[in-house]
This record gives structure tokens, C-alpha cells and sequence, in this order.
């Protein structure tokens, strides 16, 4: 049963990204959120099943209006294809709700509930596989003109939202919520002046987030005092954590700064200067909540003061990918030319 | 009815309407005293609230910056206690409600004041098991002590967060009859408004304080008075409040003290949940 679900998940993502119609692509969405639902419920729990309502809810209202925006479309220029659309109040309505699915602010207010009633595993698979198929269309359109000062308007606000939403902020899983808010928003920050870079930052973003969900699984971690015990667990992946979330504050030499330092290059040989100004106090504001975190994982208990229960530490059979994403989302700040040729980006 | 000028308890000179009983046999007028309804009035209340709301709001946003609840984050991961409840004054006892089964027409008592000393809590009544005789209610015999819900600015319910702690922390008095402790989580769907959490609570009796401490994980899930099937572990990280039940089915008085209730952090206990999370049969 499980296969089947996780199949519709991957099914439906692949339908809307590789789709040019409205129709396939609002269908592909429809399939993939059908899908994740009944996972997002196991185990059964009275949270897991209020953030399964919650997710329904806002995805369901996003789905609607796509099809709404789209018929409207197809009503005043008979068009069905994605790049072809061409009427600025469908393009609007979709575009918002788009947001509301990838969950920028100011429609978050879904993505911390959901993601702090689910485990780990399906926190992660919203963080990462869930983005992709929202992302795809709004790069679609993102080229329409008018699209423009919504874009740096929800850009920013995402950022600044994502900063002082995470600001004292215990549970991880929320956390990782408002980080997910904080990151998008510089991706849609420069997702109408160059799709590829929003691709790639949104690659980089996708493996960062990919392995600090590892970790804190590895860790079996869902909140701030756990970090502070995890250098009784294992020692290897406690030093992982804290460079994985250095890496997500987007601090050099790490990979989380390059998804920083080509958007703001970006921005800024486009002369949007106060813009760029912005997002980058609004990262500050991120920037000294995980600096906070990988301090309280690291120094704030001496490992010498062993205020808990010792673990037994078992032998841990290690993934390839996994690690092979860890190493990427650490170490690949050095490759950044390299990946901005192959994507035939110029800064 | 007679449309006439009054004055109203702020003498203000206002248009009302009173009603004028005669009859052959009473020649007294009955005049109802008339609330104001001038502008000022109307607009103050409103504006009233509206300013103490923002005050609230003001007040949440500063202790948002500030740490969570209020309290800087490196001091609220390194506490190991918090007393939640404590009973220092005349105040502390409006956070407290009392219920008893005369809501359902039983005839038990309870009411809750200060201890002797000023700083403690006592709750104290008599039970009768008797049940009501309306044909509907078969047994009877309760009384609860649950704690208010704290709303924040614009009603807004707040909650405690109890997630870095995992034991629930009483210094209680009793006379030798068990008790139950509940707590309240927050909950999404309307069905779920009767789930609560609870635990025993089994008194020594005699003059001595008894400390009871109780892991998270040993509450288990009853929804409406009926323990669930399907257990699950509690989420601490939205608590809405606390209560304690006296329904041991034994008729006569009883008499609880509490000196505090709070939350603690138990290194040594590693449980997550106590109780079997099997399926149910089909």
C-alpha cells in the first residue's frame, strides 16, 4: 500500500513538471496530493491527523484555484498551454496560488503546523519533493511582467517572515519551516530574472534541506534540548549537525553560500539594490538562529556532564547517497563556477 | 408602556421606556432603571478593549523577541524544574474552576480556598454517589478542579509548551482517597473535545506532604470518560491546562491540598510511552 502511495506521489510530481497543459499539470498536483495524505497520517495520531487536514485544506483551495485561474483562461484566450498565458488576472490568481502551495509568506501559516504533527521522514518529503512541482510552474510563468512586483513583495516578506518566525523557535520541525520559508523566498526573489539559477539554488536548497532532515532522523531529534543530548548518541553524526546547520544559516566556506552569493549577484547586476539589501538582513535574522543552534548542539553541555541516560551506540550501517548528499551540502561552495557554467548561467 | 424621561445610573438625561403596572387592585408604577446609551458609552467599551488587546499583543511580540515564553532560550533549555501553579494569594484561585456532578443533578460539593498557611490550595467537598433520578444518568459521584484556559490578545488561546520536560511534578496533601489528574492538550477536530490525559493520584493521608511525580508517558487517553482503544503518546508541545478529579465511587467527604504543581525533567527516565500501541481488532 505504501508502494502504491508513494508512487502516486512521485507520479503526480513528474505529471505536472513534465506537463504543458494547465489541465495535466492541475491534475498531476491533484494526484500528488491525493497521494501524500494517507502517509502524512501514519502513525495515527490526533496531531498527525489535524496536519493532514491542514495540508488538505491548503492544498486543496491552492488546486482549485489553479483550475479556476486556468478555465478563466482558457475562456478569454482559448489557450491551455502553460507558457501561453497570456490574461494577467489568471496569471495572478495562479501565481498566488502557487505561493500558497510552496507556502510563502503571506500564506505560511500552514507549513510549521503540518510540519511539526508529522514525523521526520514525511517532514522531509514535504520540505523537498512536495516544492518541485509548484516550482516548475511558477518558473513557467514567472516570465510575465506583471508578475514582477508580487514576486519581490512576497520574496522579501518570506525572508523577513522566515527570520523572526524561527527567532525562538524550540521544536526543529518548525524550524525547518520557517527555514524552508526563508529559502524560497530567495528563490523567488530571482525566479523572473534567471529560471536556471532559481533551478540550481533551488538544488542546492533541496540537498541542504534533504540531509539536515537525515541527521535530525539519525539523531531521532525533534527538538532543540535533543541536540543538546546528541553528543551521547553518535559522535558522528552530532558533528554533522552542527556543520549542516551552519551550512543552512548560508555561512561561508559552506554550500548553503553560494545559494546566497549568486541570487545576490544576480540581483544586484539587475539593480535591485534595496531588494537585495533586505533579503540579506532578513538571512541575519536566520543566520543568528542556527549560529544559536549549532552552539547550543556543540558548547552549551560539556560532554563531560553526562545529565542523561547513556546510550547504547549500535553499529550504524551508513547510506552512499546519503552521505554522498551530506559532502554536497557541505563541500560544493569551491564547484560553484563549475555549476553556474554547466547551467549556462553568466554572473 | 409609557415613553418618558429618566434618569439613568450615569445621570445622563436619556430617553426611556418603563412600564406602568396598574390595576384596580395596585397603583404602583414599575419603572425599570434604563441603561445609558450615549455616544460615549457606546464607543468607550470597545476602544477599551481594543487597547488592552494591543497592550496584550505589544506584550507577546516583546516576549517573542525575548525567548520562547518569555524567557531567554540558553536559561529555558538549561532549567531543570518549573513550577507552573502556585497558590500565593486570593488570585491564584480565579485560574482554578470547580465542577461537580450537580451539572448532571447529583448532590456532591466541592469548593476550593486558601490553606491555612495562605499558600496552598485546598480543595475540599463531600461525594454522593447517589445519581439523579431522571431515568438517564445510571452513575454519579464527581467532583473536578481544572485549571482556566489562558487566552491571549484577541482571544487568542495560548498554550503551554511542556516538551523539554517529561514528569509532571505535584506536592500534594491528601486524606488516603485516589484521585485522577488530567490534562488537556489542544485538539483540532471537535471530536476530540472530551480527550484528556489522566493518571492516578494515590494520597497517604496524614499530615505529611507527599511529592508525586508521574511521567508524561504513563497518562493515557480517555475521550468522554472512556478509556481508548487506540493510545497514543501525548503532545506536550500544546498543553491547554490541568485537573484533578475526585470519583473514587465512595460517598463522604474528602479534603486535597496542593502546595505546587509543576514540570520537571527525569534524566533517567527514557520511556516514551508506557502502554501497548497496538491495532485495533477488526
Amino acid at each position: 500500500m505504501k508502494l502504491t502511495l508513494f508512487s502516486g506521489v512521485f507520479l503526480g510530481t513528474t505529471t505536472t513538471m513534465l506537463s504543458s497543459s494547465w489541465f495535466i499539470a492541475w491534475l498531476g498536483l491533484e494526484i500528488n496530493m491525493m497521494a501524500i495524505i494517507p502517509l502524512m497520517m501514519n502513525p495515527i495520531s490526533q496531531r498527525s491527523l489535524e496536519s493532514s487536514a491542514k495540508y488538505f485544506i491548503s492544498q486543496a483551495v491552492a488546486s482549485s484555484t489553479i483550475i479556476l485561474a486556468s478555465s478563466w483562461n482558457w475562456f478569454i484566450s482559448g489557450q491551455w498551454i502553460i507558457s501561453h498565458t497570456s490574461d494577467n488576472f489568471s496569471i495572478t490568481l495562479i501565481s498566488l496560488a502557487l505561493l500558497l502551495k510552496l507556502g510563502l509568506a503571506p500564506l505560511h501559516f500552514w507549513l510549521p503546523e503540518v510540519l511539526q504533527g508529522v514525523n521526520l521522514q514525511m517532514g522531509l518529503i514535504i520540505s523537498t519533493w512536495q516544492k518541485l512541482a509548484p516550482l516548475t510552474l511558477l518558473i513557467q510563468i514567472s516570465s510575465n511582467t506583471g508578475l514582477k512586483p508580487i514576486l519581490i513583495f512576497i520574496s522579501v516578506f518570506s525572508v523577513l517572515i522566515g527570520g523572526f518566525g524561527g527567532l525562538n523557535q524550540t521544536q526543529l520541525r518548525k524550524l525547518l519551516a520557517y527555514s524552508s520559508i526563508s529559502h524560497l523566498g530567495w528563490i523567488v526573489g530571482v525566479i523572473f530574472l534567471s529560471p536556471s539559477l532559481s533551478w540550481l539554488t533551488t538544488l542546492v536548497y533541496l540537498t541542504i534541506t534533504y540531509s539536515t532532515f537525515v541527521i535530525l532522523i539519525e539523531l531521532n531529534s525533534t527538538k532543540i534540548s535533543d541536540l543538546m543530548f546528541s553528543w551521547s548518541k553518535t559522535n558522528w553524526s552530532h558533528s554533522k549537525c552542527i556543520l549542516i546547520l551552519l551550512s543552512l544559516g548560508g555561512l561561508p566556506p559552506f554550500t548553503g553560500f553560494f545559494l546566497k552569493l549568486s541570487i545576490s549577484n544576480e540581483l544586484l547586476s539587475n539593480s535591485l539594490i534595496s531588494m537585495t539589501i533586505l533579503l540579506m538582513l532578513g538571512s541575519l535574522i536566520s543566520l543568528f538562529f542556527y549560529l544559536r543552534l549549532s552552539f547550543i548542539t556543540s558548547l552549551l553541555l560539556t560532554p563531560t556532564n553526562l545529565l542523561i541516560k547513556g546510550s547504547w551506540k549500535t553499529h550504524h550501517h551508513s547510506n552512499l547517497l546519503n552521505n554522498l548528499l551530506f559532502l554536497f551540502s557541505i563541500f560544493l561552495l569551491p564547484l560553484s563556477p563549475l555549476m553556474l557554467s554547466l547551467s549556462h548561467i553568466s554572473l | 408602556m409609557l415613553l418618558r424621561f429618566v434618569t439613568c445610573s450615569c445621570r445622563h438625561a436619556c430617553l426611556g421606556v418603563s412600564w406602568m403596572r396598574s390595576s384596580p387592585w395596585r397603583t404602583a408604577i414599575h419603572t425599570q432603571k434604563v441603561a445609558c446609551r450615549t455616544f460615549s458609552n457606546r464607543t468607550f467599551r470597545p476602544m477599551k478593549a481594543l487597547s488592552a488587546n494591543m497592550a496584550l499583543l505589544k506584550e507577546e511580540a516583546m516576549d517573542k523577541l525575548l525567548g520562547p515564553d518569555g524567557i531567554p532560550l540558553d536559561i529555558y533549555l538549561l532549567r531543570q524544574t518549573n513550577v507552573i501553579w502556585k497558590f500565593d494569594d486570593e488570585n491564584s484561585l480565579k485560574k482554578w474552576e470547580v465542577s461537580t456532578d450537580k451539572e448532571i443533578g447529583g448532590k456532591s460539593e466541592a469548593s476550593i480556598s486558601l490553606g491555612k498557611s495562605g499558600r496552598t490550595l485546598l480543595f475540599q467537598g463531600s461525594l454522593n454517589t447517589e445519581p439523579a433520578r431522571d431515568g438517564k444518568v445510571r452513575y454519579s459521584g464527581y467532583s473536578t478542579l481544572r485549571s482556566k484556559r489562558v487566552k491571549g490578545s484577541f482571544g487568542k488561546s495560548k498554550h503551554y509548551d511542556w516538551s523539554p520536560f517529561n514528569v509532571l511534578h505535584l506536592r500534594v496533601r491528601g486524606d488516603g482517597r485516589p484521585l485522577m489528574v488530567f490534562i488537556i492538550v489542544e485538539n483540532f477536530f471537535s471530536l476530540h473535545d472530551d480527550d484528556l490525559y489522566n493518571y492516578f493520584i494515590y494520597t497517604r493521608g496524614g499530615p505529611y506532604w507527599q511529592d508525586v511525580k508521574i511521567p508524561f508517558s504513563k497518562f493515557f487517553l480517555s475521550s468522554r470518560g472512556r478509556i481508548q482503544d487506540a493510545q497514543s503518546a501525548m503532545w506536550l508541545d500544546k498543553v491547554n491546562g490541568l485537573g484533578i478529579t475526585m470519583g473514587d465511587q465512595v460517598s463522604g467527604p474528602f479534603k486535597f491540598e496542593i502546595d505546587f504543581i509543576g514540570i520537571a525533567i527525569d534524566p533517567a527516565h527514557s520511556e516514551h510511552f508506557a502502554y501497548e500501541l497496538y491495532g485495533k481488532a477488526k
